[in-house]
């Protein structure tokens, strides 16, 4: 048997017993179950647990390691922006939005708005911020898949997002639509598991010595002492600023993260579950230390670059040299299984992002502006469905266009989105009395677009190293648009607000803050709705 | 659905949420919160932005070695995980004695009152 053949049978083997734990973990209790639907009786460590899950995707795994290979230090201030930016879940949406809401992000936008024009933007907004998120996800497995399959040149690397691509799409959307709370939950303790094995090996490696480890990352790098300080992948201090800010605050207004405080019975609950997700991803995080100045010392730039030329695929060639290196046994086994984790890893996201998507535009847009409330959960499934297929096609494209980026890089600009799009209109409709529909409308859109069109014409896509126009300089000079783009979307949803002449939405205000902050009408909401209430 | 008793003061019909809305506890449950939340935002956001402001203004000083390999700038983004954590845990002790017992103090009077005037 051929090594490619042993890794690859190795790594099927892996992923169908994950899929199998899965499935049978989901039939072990029925609260995972009906929680969409008879919901907010997850317990707030699962809950914690399957936020984890949810955010750990192929950009913290397979993203981060590959940075902090290539480029040392600045890779590791992607950690650190996603872990700070869970504080700003914490402290300012987890327990309000728990009150509030109910079963999407647009519930809370829309409260006291008109809603079919805030939930049509916030539909819009949730499958934007997705489709950019999955674009990223689908990059990792194309290739993570290139890599298992031993696939070399262009035509090959379409080849494997397209075909892994199709596969989890159809996966999500037709099996994997029960259960989604266990897939995180298997996930996140799979994902554990691999990078606290793999780290304990690495420093096994030095002896034990951190010192050891970054000295001799630093030699094997060629940088020398620069590749321990920052400066070698964002030089400008500006590109920094912007890209913190996306980081920070995108959390707070990625959708799929949002809609888990619903599962939840308490604002309690839901602080509880931040607090078990900041743990967990915590030490995560500190562990991609590990992962990457680990496979630049092991590794090495040059097979790091030839495997991926972002950096992708260090971590799982990392286990391959930990194993025994490549062609040894050791070596096929332990990358057939950290390729794995990272398989079940972007699965788990993918569809976590795929079904508050689908679901976002078939309760947000198909059934509340379409169908104007009139329900039909038939046609709302089938809705949701088509749409996970469309998202997905699209995502698919996009991502042969990006197979060159760096997947922690490329969720770096779904975040951005978030934060410019969503966030804006979240912290205005829970803490702004005056905010009204024209502003949670504006700040939508133009957070929304702006982001993504100075994306479009930033260096990554224009000019010289991007996909079109190369002969021109981009006309955006950030890789990030953060720092832009989010004042934009708060500037645009303030605007809205002050120039619109419709009437501020003050008393729904009151009963939005009332309810949020005690947890009064959310917990009378099955009963007696107060939303009926304040009108009669 | 249930309208509460008409307000003395002003002899108005006042709905639940109005009712609560006016009671000084949800007013002293809302400055408790405002006074909390937004300084420390504030706080951890300047913690944050300065380790990216450093690393772009200073990269000599975030390459100073202090113990062994060790720089500066990777002990300051360890710290980040340790204010992370700290800030977590003060919010939480914070929500439990200052928040928790007021919403639910405001939770029980209003829940049986709502249900009184229903029936």
């Amino acid at each position: 048997m051929s090594d490619q053949a042993l890794s690859l049978t190795l790594f099927s083997i892996f992923v169908l017993a994950t899929l199998g734990i899965t499935v049978w973990a989901s039939r072990q209790t029925k609260t995972a179950a009906d929680f969409y639907s008879a919901g907010r009786r997850i317990r707030g460590w699962q809950n914690g647990v399957a936020i984890s899950g949810d955010y750990m995707s192929a950009a913290s795994f397979l993203g981060i390691a590959g940075l902090i290979s290539l480029f040392g230090y600045d890779g590791f201030l992607y950690s650190v922006g996603w872990l700070v930016a869970y504080l700003t879940v914490l402290i300012l949406v987890a327990e309000l939005l728990r009150n509030a809401g109910k079963y999407t992000m647009a519930d809370v936008l829309a409260y006291r708005m008109r809603q079919r024009p805030v939930r049509s933007a916030a539909a819009l907004s949730t499958v934007g911020v997705s489709i950019v998120y999955l674009v990223a996800q689908m990059v990792g497995a194309g290739a993570l898949m290139k890599l298992l399959l031993g696939l070399e040149g262009d035509t090959a690397a379409i080849g494997a997002i397209v075909g892994v691509g199709v596969l989890m799409i159809v996966y999500v959307t037709f099996g994997g639509m029960i259960g989604t709370t266990w897939v995180q939950i298997v996930k996140a303790l799979l994902l554990m598991a691999g990078t606290v094995l793999l780290s304990v090996l690495v420093l096994a490696k030095f002896g034990f010595s951190m010192n050891k480890m970054f000295a001799d990352a630093a030699t094997a790098s060629g940088k020398g002492d620069a590749f321990l300080a920052p400066g070698l992948r964002f030089p400008k201090t500006i590109e920094l600023v912007s890209l913190g800010l996306a980081l920070v605050l995108g959390t707070a207004g990625l959708p799929h993260i949002l809609i888990r405080f619903y599962t939840v019975p308490t604002a309690q609950a839901a602080r509880r579950s931040v607090n078990w997700a900041i743990g967990i991803i915590g030490c995560f995080y500190i562990m991609t230390t590990f992962l990457g100045f680990g496979a630049a010392a092991l590794v090495g730039h040059q097979r790091i670059t030839a495997a991926d030329k972002a950096g992708n695929m260090a971590g799982p060639l990392l286990a391959q040299q930990i194993g025994g290196g490549a062609g040894s046994f050791g070596g096929d086994l332990f990358l057939a299984f950290i390729a794995a984790v990272a398989f079940a890893t972007i699965l788990a996201v993918v569809a976590g992002l795929t079904i508050t998507a689908s679901s976002s535009f078939a309760h947000d847009f198909y059934a509340s502006v379409i169908r104007r409330g009139e329900r039909d959960e038939a046609a709302e499934v089938r809705v949701a469905r088509i749409t996970a297929l469309f998202i997905g096609a699209i995502a698919i494209v996009f991502a042969s266009f990006a197979r060159g980026q760096n997947v922690a890089f490329l969720v770096g600009l779904a975040f951005a989105v978030a934060a410019s799009a969503n966030l804006p209109t979240i912290l205005f409709s829970l803490y702004w009395k005056r905010f009204t529909t024209s502003g949670a409308v504006t700040g939508i859109l133009v957070g929304l677009f702006g982001s993504l069109l100075l994306v479009v014409v930033g260096p990554n896509v224009m000019g010289p190293k991007g996909l079109f126009l190369k002969g021109s300089d981009p006309l955006f000079p950030l890789e990030n648009p953060g720092i832009v783009s989010i004042p934009l979307g708060f500037a645009a949803a303030w605007l809205g607000t002050m120039l619109s002449r419709e009437p501020a939405s003050e008393e729904r205000y009151e009963e939005l803050r009332v309810r949020a902050l005690t947890g009064l009408g959310a917990e009378e909401a099955e009963v007696a709705p107060t939303r009926a209430s304040a009108r009669t | 659905m249930a309208t509460l008793p008409h307000d003395r003061s002003t002899g108005e019909a006042v709905t639940a949420t109005e009712a609560v809305g006016r009671d000084p506890e949800m007013v002293e449950l809302e400055a408790r919160h405002r006074r909390f939340v937004w300084p420390a935002t504030v706080f951890f956001l300047v913690y944050y932005m300065a380790l990216n402001v450093l690393a772009g203004t200073s990269p000599d000083l975030m390459g100073t070695k202090l113990f062994g390999e060790f720089t500066f700038g990777y002990l300051f983004a360890l710290s980040q995980f340790a204010m992370a954590f700290v800030v977590a845990w003060v919010y939480t002790r914070w929500a439990k004695r200052r928040i928790d017992p007021l919403a639910a103090d405001l939770r029980q009077k209003y829940r049986t009152r709502i249900k009184e005037a229903g029936e």
